[in-house]
């Protein structure tokens, strides 16, 4: 069903020569310089808009799963401070998500495939391989 | 009385979130077919493993991995040795899926957890035991059961049930046959723990054609309103 995500689409090829701005920029790569950062992007490229309860929601799971244990409400708490002092405004600074207060929610920018992938990619590569 | 409990349980707003990449799991969909609200919210592919959010009343209960989740909860009732090594988050989880009024269960779930109950009842060995059967009956085919848990323990156990068939007398069995016919639509067990109360645990169905809508628990207060129930015939 999301077959059109997946391999290039007909943006493949005209793109080689065509590197988004961003790709050159510091501050891309320290907004990426976190694992909480890229889960949040992975996410919001599903969802595209979110509370800033449900990414808390969703890091802590996240989490959960890793560990095998379960977060408890301090846990998601204590997720949700660190993303709204510290994760979301780096991620907006950054000029890839839209982010205007702890109340409203968190959209993903108009972001390049170049940029998606990236993201994509570093989210993956942390995830133990099944096989 | 034994409605307004069950009623009661249900008023409580449970909900359940699943995040996942994938079909719906096995749990989901038990939990949706007996009764639970339930949600799900679409994760891109990639990332981590299904994980649920629990809520009860609009507050987070705890968010757990659908893995770490199934592995708990199977069996229904764990042992109160296992218990006590679970760290207190867990006992806040275990406690909302006990006051959960599940819907949809069949005669065989509840056979199950009455096992259990029984079985705790005649480890600890002494205490209260009453147990609603519908009908005398019933109790048929549970009579070598019932006599062992009287006879080589001191447990004091109370039979309420319509009187279809006449059981035999065994010394620690009495019998509720009067004004059992307002039970005649539960199946209800309740233990009290016997010296301990931590052991208390208790079962309380109401049927409905073939099935069963009903909860367990093992939260003492709740076993005793069943047992107040019971005995208030």
């Amino acid at each position: 069903m999301k077959g059109a995500k997946e391999g290039s689409n007909q943006t493949g090829q005209s793109i080689s020569g065509d590197l988004p701005p961003i790709l050159a920029d510091d501050e891309f790569y320290q907004a990426l310089a976190s694992k909480h950062r890229r889960r949040v992007l992975h996410y919001l490229s599903e969802v595209e808009r979110a509370t800033v309860e449900e990414l808390a929601t969703v890091l802590s799971g996240w989490e959960a799963t890793e560990t095998g244990t379960m977060q408890l409400p301090a846990d998601r708490e204590q997720i949700q401070l660190a993303l709204v002092h510290n994760h979301l405004p780096r991620l907006a600074d950054a000029g890839l998500i839209v982010y205007e207060s702890h109340t409203a929610p968190v959209q993903l920018e108009s972001l390049h495939p170049r940029v998606m992938e990236i993201i994509r990619q570093s989210v993956e590569a942390e995830q133990p391989d099944d096989s | 009385m034994l409605d307004s409990l069950l009623s009661d349980l249900r008023g409580q707003k449970q909900r359940c979130t699943v995040y996942r990449s994938g079909e719906p799991t096995e749990i989901e969909r038990w939990l949706a077919t007996h009764g639970v609200a339930i949600e799900s919210r679409s994760m891109p592919p990639g990332g981590p493993d299904p994980f649920i959010e629990l809520e009860t009343d609009g507050e987070l209960v705890g968010i757990i991995g659908i893995e770490a989740l199934e592995a708990l909860i199977e069996p229904p009732i764990r042992r109160p040795g296992e218990r006590a090594e679970i760290a207190e988050g867990y006992r806040v989880l275990f406690e909302m899926l006990e006051k959960t009024v599940f819907t949809g269960m069949s005669r065989r779930d509840f056979l199950a957890v009455s096992r259990e109950i029984e079985d705790r009842a005649f480890r600890v060995g002494s205490g209260c035991l009453q147990v609603a059967f519908q009908t005398l009956s019933t109790m048929k085919s549970q009579t070598s059961v019932y006599r062992t848990l009287a006879t080589e323990t001191d447990l004091d156990i109370h039979v309420y049930a319509v009187e279809d068939w006449t059981p035999p007398a065994i010394s620690g069995i009495t019998y509720h046959t009067e004004a059992a016919e307002r039970f005649e639509p539960y199946w209800a067990l309740a233990y009290d723990g016997g010296p301990d109360e931590t052991q208390a645990c208790g079962l309380l169905a109401k049927q409905h054609s073939d099935e069963y809508t009903g909860f367990w628990t093992n939260d003492a207060a709740h076993v005793e309103e069943i047992g107040t129930a019971l005995s208030s015939a």
